[in-house]
Parts: C-alpha cells; structure tokens; sequence
C-alpha cells in the first residue's frame, strides 16, 4: 500500500472514449473523472471521495465502470455499480455471496455473454475502449484480461501445453518455450514442475493446478488478471503462495480478485470493493480505509461480522 | 491363395490398426503372416486356419497387451478364457478321439463366390461388400453426427423460438432412434435411389441409409459425450481468448471422442447385421463378384445368409448358412475390436 503515495495522480483530460477494441490506452484518461460522477451507489456518502483520489487515485483507471447494471432474465445481478480500478494494483471485491461480485468480474472479461439471458446496462471501459460496444470482439478482449478461476480447471493435457493453449490460440507460436519456462517462473511452479512437463496437469496437486492456472493466464500477457476466488479450494499453505503470487504479479499486471475472505482481501489488496446484497457497490476506497474506518455503517456491520 | 489372405491382413492391420499401433506392428504382422506360410505347412496345419488365427489374434494380442500395460487385469479375462477354451478343445478331442464335424467355415468359404453346390458355395462378395458399406457408413456417420451434436450443444440457440425449434430437434432425434428399419429402407429407396439417382441396390446408397438408421444413436452418444465435458474447462479456454471454434476443437471434441467412439461402435454392430432397409433399396441378395466402385451393385452378409436359409438342402441349411453367420460374427468382432483399439488410444491422450 505505500506505493500508493509514491505515485503522481493521472491527468485527467476529458476526452471522449476512442472506439478501438483493444486499448491501446496510454492515455487513458477517464472521460470524466469527476468525483461526484464517480459515486453515485452510496447513500453513505463513501466511495470515492475527494480526499480518496488525492490519496490513491495513483495510476491510471484500467477499467472503469459507470452506472453498471447486469440482469439474469428479470433479476437484477448488479445495481449501477461505478468503479475505477487502477493499473497495476490489486483491487479486491468482497460481499456476500450472491451479490454481484463475480458478476462484476465476468462482466470486465465478457464472459457473461455465455449466459444467454444475461443483459448488460450502463457504460464499463478497459482503458478507452468500451467494453461491451458492438464492434468489440470478446475474443480479442479476453487476450488482453485474462481470468483465473474458483476450482483450478488445467485442461487435461500435458503441463506444457495447458501453458501454451493460450499462445497456441493465439497463433503466438515463436518462441514457445521460452515463454512457457518465463510464465512458469512467473508463477512460481517452474522449480517443482521443470522435470516433468511432458506430464498431465491434472496430476498436480490443487495448489500446484491452481498457479499452473495462473501461468496459462499470464503466458498471453494479458494486462488485466481477474481472479474469482482464486484460493478458496486451496489449503492454507497454497493459499498463502498464491497470495505471494498475487503480490508479485501486481507489479506487471492489473489484478481483480474476488474473495470471501476479508483476511485476505485485507493482506493482500491495495484498494477494496465491497458489494452489499442486491448488487450494490455500497464502498470503494483504500483497503486500509475500508478495514479501519469505513464510511458505510452496512461496510462496518459486515466487515466485523454483524452482518451477513 | 495366399496373396488375397495377406492383402487382407495387411488392409485390417495397415488401415486400421496403424492408426494406433504405427507401421512398423503392420509390416512385422504381414511378415509373420506370410513367412510363416511355408513353416505352417510342414507341421500339417491347413494355411486358411494359420492366416484366420493371424488375423484374429492380432486384435486380441493388441488388446491383452494394451490391458496388461495398464494394470487391467479383468480386460485379460475374457481373452485368457477364449485361449483357455481352445486349447481345452484341442486337448479333449484329441485324448478322447472324436474327430469334430467337418467345418464349413474355412478358407475356400470365405474366398470363393456362391455356387449352386454347398460345397463350393462362398462368401466373398458379400464380405467385401459389407465391409466396403460398413466402412463407408462409419465415415459418414462420425462426421455428420459429431457435425450435428457440436451443433445442438454448443452452437445452437437455448432461448426464443429458435431455441424451442432446437429443442424440438432433439427430441425428435431420441424418436427417430426408435424408428423400425425397415422404414429407413424406403426412405433409401426414395431419396436415394430415386430421386437421388444413386442406383437401386449400389454401395453408396446402401451406405446412405445404413447411416441414416444409426445417425440418431450416434448423435445422441455424441450429444452426451460433450454434454459431459466440464463447463469449466470450455470457460478456461473462452478467458485465454480462444474462439467458440478453437474452444470446441482444442478443448470438447479431444474430450467427447472417445464417448462418441463408443456409442458408434455399437451402432455399426447394429449396421452390419441389418437386411431389412437392405431388401427395400434391392441390394442384390447373391453377387458373383465384390462390388467395383461406389455405383456398383453389391451383396451383403446378412442378405446372402437369409436367402441360403432358404434353399432346400441340408448341406445349405445347417452348413452354409450356420458358416455365414459365424462369418459375420467374425467380422463384427474384428470391427470391433479395432475401434475399441483406436478409442483406447484417444482415451490415453486425453487422460
């Protein structure tokens, strides 16, 4: 969290959303990053204050939402929910269960669009594109936002190629090994696995599968990871090495994590979310401010435990 | 007599096996075939029963040693008994001193054309012409129903009326399942022979409405096969941005085949003993040679065996016919086997 007041704050140049599918976004500056703009899910009064963007509002929004609303049929999974998450930070959403955080997640990547009778309002952006503009392909959006997934879910091929499905998809076959032995590395498995990747992945163990997940997701070097509760299968020990991963892959890449605990949001994240039942963003700020002095009395109940 | 036999063996073996075995089982194979011609001959053991054992033991031998490799033992079993039984054969007959029945199911059956005279009588046409449509059949409808169960499950609409269009696809697939073939024949005879112009009686629409009466099983076997393939493993591939056809081709088909595999293995079964859509597309019921092409007219196991059984001689209805059908049985079997060879090597790379 110190590297928070080590940064400048962005400029802020109102400039409308360019159309280009995959940002190129250097200068992705939000269209209109007033404050008051930015909140307007908490009755409150917190999210997003001034005093907050002084503080953290350290790099550049990667994803930005506005008035986000996602129905299954004719329930309502996510109520105007407005969220800037910053570049290369970990952001963590926490809440109850079914209130709209994977949701969220899946909305940045586009995966509810394998829902059938998932609708999407309001406007989300990665960097200057938006997402869910008709001219988006999804395919090409999820090369830049990679996912990882509740249960490890490696394909049950060798070691090696759940690394380079990614790049094998993607037609980015020069170099193949080189850049599934760095993703590896990256990951913190190529010490265990470097005698046996001809091996199935599905021999690993739970913890192992999960950080080969997270390899085969950073070995496209996506610039967003979105996480969807990436330890809550795992054991203690596992789990306490993803989180060191987590930490490490924050300095290269853009992290969203969903979790159900509120430890590991607190350990780990620089920024928390936190969803209330109904799909309401009911708080947004710096982690340390969310566990030590919320705004919301709901965030305050629910955090230490009053409230479900 | 020799020459056709090890053409044969090397087709079963080259063609089939190779697929999983490599090139190297199919020349080893066709060289013990032959090699061990002149050798069988001195110890007195007819040549026909040297080459069948070849060619049935080649598939057997594969699948006890694929068992054995992988710790199966109770795959060991039912081989072991087969062995076991013919040995226990041997040694019997030969301590008590019954000399058995002459066969009818032997090499000069399954060589030479039919005959008016039970004793010249043979089955090789109708081989040939059964396996030439069964292979056909299988090409057809592995394609056309994988192409078909990719469809339904991953492509085709769940919701609005399209969907409900879908749904009724399907059901009506599980109801054509259950359709008499005998009604497949005169939709062959009508659609293909007729209004198709492939000729009454040819391999090509003998293959056609072969597969049209097993495309409902096989679809559904297929349906299932991808059905059951995890939602997770489609959604890792969607978030490494693969497209919905990379997805389906990496990912569901390499896990589905082996399930489809199986559920095709039992409807060509099924295929290869049919006769009655074969009587109504008038596929000939004797041919005095293999068919030639895909518009030329061919017999069939089953309908050469059904119109022996009803010729009055003894030597026809308890030799010939009885020798027909373990022809057929042995065929079946040898298909058999060799798809369950091949879907064994699809289950081992995706597992």
């Amino acid at each position: 969290m110190s590297r928070d007041t080590t940064q400048t704050e962005s400029s802020t140049d109102p400039t409308e959303p360019s159309t280009d599918t995959a940002g190129s976004g250097t200068d992705a500056a939000d269209p209109s990053a007033d404050a008051d703009q930015l909140v307007d899910t908490d009755p409150g009064g917190g999210g997003l204050s001034e005093r907050e963007r002084r503080e953290t509002a350290a790099t550049e929004p990667v994803v930005t939402a506005r008035g986000l609303d996602v129905y299954y049929g004719d329930t309502q999974a996510l109520d105007d929910v407005s969220i800037r998450i910053p570049a290369n930070r970990v952001t963590a959403m926490i809440g109850p269960s079914g209130c709209g955080k994977s949701t969220f997640l899946r909305s940045i990547n586009r995966m509810n669009d394998l829902v059938d009778i998932a609708r999407v309002d309001g406007e989300l952006f990665f960097q200057d594109a938006e997402i869910y503009a008709d001219e988006v392909d999804p395919v090409a959006l999820r090369r830049q936002v990679g996912m990882v997934f509740q249960h490890p879910n490696p394909f049950p091929k060798s070691i090696y190629d759940n690394v380079a499905y990614g790049l094998r998809v993607q037609g980015r076959t020069d170099d193949l090994d080189a850049v599934v032995e760095e993703s590896l590395r990256k990951a913190a498995l190529w010490e265990e696995v470097n005698d046996r990747l001809d091996e199935t992945a599905t021999g690993l163990s739970g913890g192992q599968q999960q950080r080969l997940c997270i390899a085969r997701a950073i070995a496209v070097d996506p610039e967003v990871i979105l996480m969807d509760e990436p330890a809550s299968a795992l054991d203690p020990v596992a789990t306490s090495k993803i989180e060191d991963l987590i930490a490490e892959l924050a300095e290269s890449y853009t992290v969203v994590i969903v979790t159900h605990n509120m430890q590991q949001a607190a350990r780990i994240s620089d920024r928390t979310a936190v969803f209330l039942t109904g799909g309401e963003l009911v708080e947004y700020d710096r982690t340390e401010k969310i566990f030590e002095n919320p705004e919301s009395q709901r965030v305050e109940d629910y955090i230490t435990g009053k409230f479900g | 007599m020799v020459v056709p036999a090890a053409g044969i063996v090397r087709y079963v073996v080259d063609d089939r096996l190779g697929l999983g075995n490599g090139n190297y089982a199919a020349a080893g194979l066709l060289a013990v075939a032959v090699l061990g011609v002149p050798l069988v001959d001195r110890t007195g053991v007819a040549r026909s029963v040297w080459l069948l054992f070849i060619t049935a033991l080649a598939p057997t031998a594969l699948v006890v040693w694929n068992n054995v490799a992988d710790s199966r033992w109770p795959g060991v079993v039912g081989p072991a008994g087969v062995a076991g039984g013919l040995a226990a054969t041997v040694a019997v007959t030969d301590l008590v001193g019954i000399t058995g029945p002459a066969p009818w199911f032997d090499w000069q059956y399954v060589t030479s054309d039919p005959s008016q005279t039970a004793a010249d009588a043979g089955l090789y046409p109708a081989i040939i012409g059964s396996v030439f449509v069964i292979v056909l059949v299988a090409v057809i409808t592995l394609v056309v129903a994988i192409g078909a169960a990719v469809y339904l499950e991953e492509y085709a609409p769940t919701s609005g009326v399209a969907g409900a269009f879908a749904r009724l696809v399907r059901i009506n697939i599980s109801n054509l399942a259950g359709v008499p073939s005998v009604v497949y024949g005169l939709l062959g005879l009508g659609v293909f022979a007729n209004l198709a112009n492939l000729g009454v009686g040819t391999v090509i629409t003998a293959a056609f409405t072969l597969s049209l009466l097993i495309l409902p099983i096989v679809i559904i076997s297929a349906r299932e096969a991808i059905q059951s393939v995890p939602d997770s493993l489609r959604q890792a591939s969607y978030g490494m941005g693969a497209t919905r056809w990379q997805t389906i081709r990496r990912v569901v088909l390499p896990q589905a085949l082996p399930g489809t595999l199986t559920g095709t293995i039992l409807a060509l079964g099924r295929a290869i003993g049919e006769t009655a859509p074969l009587i109504m597309i008038g596929v000939a019921t004797t041919a005095f040679s293999p068919p030639s092409g895909l518009f030329s007219r061919t017999s069939a196991m089953p309908m050469q065996v059904f119109v022996w059984s009803s010729y009055p001689s003894e030597a026809f209805q308890h030799g010939v016919v009885a020798a027909g059908v373990v022809t057929l049985l042995v065929v079946l079997l040898t298909m058999n086997s060799i798809a369950i060879l091949v879907r064994n090597k699809f289950e081992r790379e995706t597992h």
